[in-house]
Order: structure tokens, then sequence, then C-alpha cells
């Protein structure tokens, strides 16, 4: 039986991650999750028009990489990718499944999630799948931190998110101090 | 300390003024009385031996010629303190007109003419040391002539003087005490304020303490949670956060509230210092002196009778 990484150091941890990400980073990003009874697909399991749940916001630890343009026969763009990491606990307590395809929008960007882990253990153990633990021959152990998600920009006009074509700048947009 | 020794350990004297008293130190002086045989809290017993014909010299051991009043000879150790084998003093022969050395003031008296008057009311002025000598000459006579009452002690055999005739003393009384009584430890009352253990001062009540108490416990408290803080985090170098790690400021914390406590501690200690009774005086003597010598600077007044 392990000496550390009981369950009472577990919630230590859980208390300080929770302390650090929602009292002092932060950090809010909106979770459009997919509703995919009310996404009509084609007979390849396509959709141009897919249909997303009311946003929910989430405190997380957000980072994003520089733009890379991509300029080719068709013209020039560009893309983003990002990596968004949640303490697990907090999605758990608020019954919230990220899942690939889903939208996390962050500072005026959207961005669809290309693929969603959860292997950050610490001492080395997940207490929901030790299996001493799951047979209940030990106490809890370890402790799964995170969930972390990578993905990319994705462009607004295809989400149905938000009108893009009415030509008006949004107010959101204009810092306060202007 | 001295002023608590002794004293019942049932008393709460928290809170309470401690007078100032001789106990301890009498306590302490105690076992020099005992040596000085001028009281002490060893008991002084009385033993005798009892005088054979032509013997001198007799053994304290011998259970057969030695009484003690409590204790058994040769199995209790002992200590003779005092014999009671002496010849009488010198003054006794003072006026012994057979002593060789007496003073014959009534014959002097009379050789001067004033014979008939009545010893009530004629006298003769002598010199004190005229009278010292004369009661030295009395004791040397004594000794050196005549076999006088004395003794020698020397471990359990002791020798007497004159050789004992069967008539002249037959038992020869002496006080001792017991070496086992003197070297216990535990003479004083049982139960009572020993050390600085079990001196009945018990748990000051928050309530009475006054601010600078107060503000000193919150300070200390402070530096104990911080160093129970710091432990807790220090437990752990770095904790996971996701997709990362943090490392927290336990150190700095330990570091902290240790230092801080061991300022408090420094100075609950010069202040319970500088509250000590040694101190108090000292330093109402500070302020005597110094206001003698303001004083002195006061001119002095110039008398013109």
């Amino acid at each position: 039986m392990a000496l550390f990484g009981s369950a009472r150091d577990a919630s230590l941890i859980r208390h300080i991650n929770r302390e650090l990400i929602n009292n002092f980073i932060d950090i809010e990003v909106a979770f459009y999750k997919l509703s995919l009874e009310e996404t009509k697909a084609n007979m390849y399991d396509e959709s141009d028009k897919k249909i997303y749940y009311s946003p929910m916001r989430l405190n997380c630890l957000a980072m994003k990489d520089e733009k890379s343009y991509i300029g080719d026969d068709s013209g020039y763009d560009s893309s983003r990718t990002g990596e968004f990491n949640f303490l697990r606990d907090d999605l758990k307590d608020k019954n919230i499944h990220i899942e690939e395809g889903d939208i996390l929008e962050w500072d005026n960007e959207y961005y669809e999630i290309d693929t969603v882990g959860a292997s950050q253990y610490w001492a080395g153990r997940n207490p929901a799948t030790d299996i001493g633990q799951v047979e209940g021959d030990i106490d809890e152990f370890g402790y799964s931190v995170a969930v972390k998600v990578s993905a990319h920009v994705t462009r607004r006009n295809r989400l149905n998110l938000q009108e893009v074509r009415s030509g008006i700048n949004k107010s959101s947009i204009i810092p306060r101090n202007l | 300390m001295l002023n608590l020794y002794g004293s019942a350990t049932g008393s709460n004297l928290s809170g309470k003024k401690v007078s100032s008293n001789m106990g301890g130190l009498i306590e302490l002086a105690d076992e020099y009385g005992v040596e000085a045989g001028v009281g002490g809290n060893v008991t002084y017993y009385t033993g005798s031996v009892s005088m054979s014909a032509n013997q001198q010299i007799y053994d304290l051991t011998d259970p057969s010629i030695v009484s003690l009043e409590d204790g058994t000879p040769g199995t209790d150790a002992i200590e003779v303190k005092r014999i009671f084998h002496e010849a009488p003093p010198a003054i006794v022969k003072y006026f012994d007109p057979f002593v060789g050395t007496g003073l014959g003031s009534q014959n002097m008296l009379e050789g001067f003419g004033w014979g008939q008057f009545s010893p009530g009311v004629s006298f003769m002025m002598m010199p004190m040391n005229a009278d010292l000598l004369r009661m030295q000459a009395i004791e040397f006579n004594d000794q050196i002539r005549k076999s006088t009452y004395s003794f020698q002690l020397i471990n359990d055999r002791i020798k007497f003087f004159p050789i004992p005739n069967g008539s002249n003393f037959t038992k020869v009384y002496f006080q001792y005490i017991k070496k086992s009584d003197r070297s216990n430890p535990l003479k004083g009352e049982i139960g009572t304020v020993s050390d600085f253990s079990n001196i009945p001062y018990q748990n000051v009540t928050y309530s009475h303490i006054n601010a600078v108490g107060k503000q000193w416990i919150r300070r200390y408290t402070l530096a104990l949670c911080k160093e129970m803080l710091g432990y807790i985090r220090g437990k752990y170098s770095a904790l996971p956060i996701p997709g990362a790690d943090v490392t927290l400021n336990g150190s700095d914390l330990i570091s902290a509230g240790q230092a801080e406590k061991e300022g408090l501690i420094t100075e609950l200690k010069e202040i319970l210092d500088t509250m000590s009774r040694q101190a108090q005086l000292e330093r109402k003597q500070a302020e005597a002196d110094s206001l003698q010598q303001q004083i002195n600077k006061i001119p002095l007044k110039i008398y013109i009778g």
C-alpha cells in the first residue's frame, strides 16, 4: 500500500487546483456542446449545419499557438491550434463530458475540438480504474487531474453560433476604454 | 521558586500575587543548622555508653555496652555530635581555696586591713585578664597535673579520661544523628511544591489576558499557522495542475513562521526579564540615582546669619 498519494492528499491537490484555476487564474471559455439529436447528417454522417446547445462558461488553463498562414492556388488562409486543460473534477461535478467536435469559444475565436484526453495522473494512477481500489482491496490512491483538449480555430460562419454576415461590428470586440 | 518551595500544590496560583517569604531559604539553611547543632531537619538522638572499671577504650558498635535511643549499635551508622563528658568549668573552682590557683581574695583583703568587713560590702577590683588567666591556670592544672574529664573519639572507638574506676562515672551520655537521616533526600513534606513542574499554575483564562498579551498570542498563532501551512504545502515539491505543475511556497512559509516564532519567544523572554523583581529593583535604583543627580544640580542656598 502506498504511503503517499492517498485520498486526503488528493483532496489537497483538488482544493489547490480549484483555488488556482477558479479564483486566481480565472480564464473562462464558453463551451458549446454539439447536439447530436438535432443535427442532421447526410449519408456519410457529415453535416454542414451543426446544432449546438447553449454555451456554458468553464474555467480552464488555455494556451494558443501562433497563427500559421497558408497560401495556395485557392487563396490565402490562416490556421491556429490551441490547448485547453480543464480540472477533471470540475467537469465531473457539473456533469460535463467534452468530446471531439464540441466547440470552445475563447479570445473571440472558436475552437473545434480535435482530441480529448485524460491521462494526467498524480501519483501515477487513476483511482477510478485502479484495480486494487475497484476490487475493494486498497483505499483510494492517486488522482486523475485534468482533461486535456486540443483544438483548432474554425470558421465562425460554419457554426451557426453567430451572425457574421450582418455587417455590424459587434460592440463586444471593442475595448471598454475606447 | 524559593518562595514556593514546600507550599501546597492544590491551590491555583494563576493570576495571584506570590508573596516573598523566607521559607525556601530557611529550608536550604536547615542542613547547616544540623551540622552546627543549632536546629535543622535531622533529629539529634541520645545514647549512652556503660563504663566498666579500669576499661578506658570502648567500642561504640558494641550493643552490649552502647544504648541508642533510635537504631541498633553496629547496624545503623551514626555520627556522634556531642559527648557529655567534660570537666567542670574552671569558674566553679575560681574561689576554691584548695585548688592551688584559686583567688584568696579574703586573705588579701585582710592583709590590707579590710578583713573585718562583710564580703557583701567589700570589693577588690582586678583587671579582667587576671580572671581569664586564673581560669586558664585552673584548666591547665586539671589537664596536666590531673587526669581531667575528657575523651578521644576516633572512628568507632572512644577513649575516656580519667580511667573509669567504676565509681567516678558509670555511664557517659552522648548525642548522635543517624547518617541515614542526614542523607535522606526526602525530608520535606511529600506532595508539596518541589520544582518547576508541580507549581500549581494552571492555564490562564484567555478573557483575563490584557490586550498586549492577546496581541502577542495572535501574532504567535499567525506564525504557527504559517509554519503549519508551509509543512502542508511543502509535503510535495510540485503539485500537478491541468497540463503543468505548480510549486508552492511551503519553504518560504516554514522559514517565515519559524523566524516569527523565535522572534516572539525572544520578545516574550525579554519582557518577562524586565518584569522580574530584580530588574524592577535595579530600575528603581537607577531612577533614584538619576533623580538624586538631578537634585544635586539645584544651587544650594547661602545661609546668611
